[in-house]
């Protein structure tokens, strides 16, 4: 083959569905290549395809399983673990993701990356108390942010949050922009916060007020979501009311701020449950809130509930209600819902550990709904030690059909005219 | 010819002529599934017999084949019909050759039969995917053309798809 028209090569090439495999496709041949990079009318006929197909399939994903009660800077590798989906195995390649140790991180080059926060394919990374950065762990691509200002590393919230700006969309990856939050406590009364932001097209950290100084903010629990932060938030104690949202593109700092009530019904089991843990993630593109409902009585099941927001609509909507059967050696009691599946409504992951117990149970779940007793071991429990408090953190990573692009930092040391600026 | 009516529907019959002078009768609603067709049926006063120089009559016949499916199956719309066709593009692609599907896929483009250009396209599309540069040079037989170099300086550029 193929001497075929130009317009049915461009109509098989953007059937290529991962981007990995359209980057081999460029070095086929001359023609290929400058399809593939130079053809506006390649670029449109892509977007339509992903486009279309964007409903019915879901985006590759990646988890990144975390134990941070080792996260510190000088201390070796932190336990972990890389869950690829099968097309994000396609997408990273054989080698990247076939290892059983974790390697996905050592493109960075140093020892133990702690990974602070994730929005769709990208990572922010902390390598010393103020070195941030930003990275694509699929196309190796980091960038160092200027130097942070000194916060209290016990008492941070870190959110990250990009947001693509379509008009610089080009077909060798997406451009950004994108804000790294550190939501931190400063002096000695406990609920003084301060916030401080970096904003890519400025290059620069920045300090505003926190405009709720009464809140209590559970650091493990912000999430991004169509370019706004969310935290939950704990007003007393184990009791999730309310959720805050944090715009760090809105300029107007009365109109950065929201926040949600938590939805209708939450709370409310049946009288012999008691209220589990709450956990909030992106589902498909949208928020959504987990509960869950153990009994006492009956420790081998629980019952979920599941809300999601609506986009147009500032309501929640359940959408989740479904008893679970635990498999035999399981125990409610013992079990936290850790992440929800970023691409997939029906799939949760939980830990399973107890400070007492020993036993083989010990590890990471995978559960999807409608199918009982049918757990599935996602990997060993990384946490050695006996804390009774799980303390494992998942970053999903949503890879779009073309990887994000980090854009360069404006440079704001030297004085130079505009016009010689990248 | 087209004056012949019966009591039911009238149906015109339609003569198609390929390269090589194989000619098919097809009903007018199976040969308009295709653009170009329809084109020259809707212009006033058109004729019965349509040549189509450019294409040989295997790869006609088996473009009609497809369109006499994607026709009867149209007629009554319920979704177990579409289960059906797709499982019937999905035999009709399956074994197919590359030659085959190469003279197929130029004969769908010509006659604008959009669907099955949709159905072919997507099939060279699986034929590519999870493949290497090397594999898929050599399933489509085609030679590099890059100048010593540019295709170790593409592969820097992009080496997380090449690890």
């Amino acid at each position: 083959m193929f001497f075929l028209t130009e317009d049915l090569v461009v109509e098989i090439l953007a059937r290529v569905s991962d981007y990995r495999c359209l980057i081999q496709c460029s070095l086929v041949c001359k023609r290929w290549f400058s399809l593939i990079f130079h053809s506006q009318y390649f670029r449109g006929r892509c977007f339509h395809h992903h486009n279309e197909n964007k409903s019915q399939s879901s985006l590759p994903c990646t988890l990144l399983f975390r134990d941070c009660h080792s996260y510190d800077f000088d201390s070796p590798k932190c336990p972990s673990y890389d869950l690829f989906s099968k097309a994000s195995k396609i997408l990273h390649g054989q080698s990247s993701t076939s290892s059983s140790s974790s390697k996905y991180l050592d493109f960075l080059g140093w020892q133990n990356p702690i990974i602070r926060a994730s929005d769709k394919d990208l990572l922010l990374v902390q390598r010393t108390l103020q070195q941030f950065y930003v990275c694509n762990p699929l196309t190796k691509q980091s960038v160092a942010l200027p130097e942070a200002p000194p916060c209290n590393v016990k008492h941070v919230s870190y959110g990250f949050v990009c947001e693509s700006n379509s008009n610089t969309t080009s077909i060798t990856g997406s451009i950004i922009k994108y804000r790294v939050v550190l939501l931190t406590l400063t002096g000695p009364l406990v609920f003084r916060r301060t916030i401080f932001s970096f904003s890519s097209e400025k290059g620069e950290w920045k300090e505003s007020k926190f405009p709720f100084p009464f809140l209590r903010i559970q650091e493990k629990r912000a999430v991004a979501y169509n370019g706004v932060i969310y935290w939950q938030l704990l007003f007393t104690y184990e009791q999730w009311e309310l959720i805050m949202g944090f715009d760090p593109f809105e300029e107007v700092e009365k109109k950065a701020w929201r926040l949600i009530r938590f939805p209708e019904g939450y709370g409310c089991g049946t009288e012999q449950q008691t209220s589990g843990e709450t956990c909030i993630g992106v589902v498909r593109g949208r928020l959504r809130l987990w509960q869950s409902f153990r009994c006492r009585e009956r420790l081998g099941e629980f019952t979920l509930k599941a809300w999601e927001r609506s986009l147009s609509h500032d309501t929640w909507l359940l959408v989740k209600d479904v008893a679970v059967k635990l498999s035999a050696g399981l125990f409610s009691e013992i079990m936290n819902v850790i992440c929800l599946h970023p691409e997939d409504g029906d799939v949760f992951f939980f830990s399973h550990k107890d400070a007492d117990y020993e036993d083989e149970g010990r590890g990471i779940y995978k559960y999807r709904i409608g199918e009982d007793s049918c757990f599935g071991k996602v990997c060993d429990f990384m946490d050695v030690t006996h804390r009774p408090v799980c303390n494992i953190r998942v970053f999903p990573l949503v890879h779009p059909w073309l990887p994000t692009k980090i854009p360069a930092l404006p440079c704001i040391e030297r004085v130079e005219p505009s016009y010689l600026r990248i | 010819m087209s004056s012949s009516s019966t009591t039911t529907t009238t149906t015109r019959l339609l003569m198609l002529k390929a390269s090589d002078g194989v000619t098919f009768e097809v009903e007018e609603a199976v040969a308009t599934k295709l653009g170009a067709i329809n084109n020259m049926v809707e212009e006033e006063g058109s004729e019965d017999l349509i040549c189509l120089p450019n294409v040989n009559g295997k790869f006609l016949g088996m473009v009609l084949e497809w369109c006499k499916k994607h026709a009867n199956n149209n007629t009554n719309s319920d979704k177990g019909n579409d289960e059906v066709n797709k499982w019937w593009d999905k035999e009709f692609v399956m074994d197919l050759d590359q030659n085959t599907l190469y003279h197929l896929l130029m004969a769908a483009d010509y006659l604008s039969g959009t669907e099955l250009v949709d159905l072919l396209t997507e099939k060279v599309a699986s034929m590519i995917r999870g493949k290497k540069v090397e594999e898929i040079r050599e399933t489509f037989k085609i030679k590099s053309d890059f100048l010593p170099g540019q295709e170790e300086e593409i592969r820097k550029k992009n080496s997380w798809a090449f690890e």
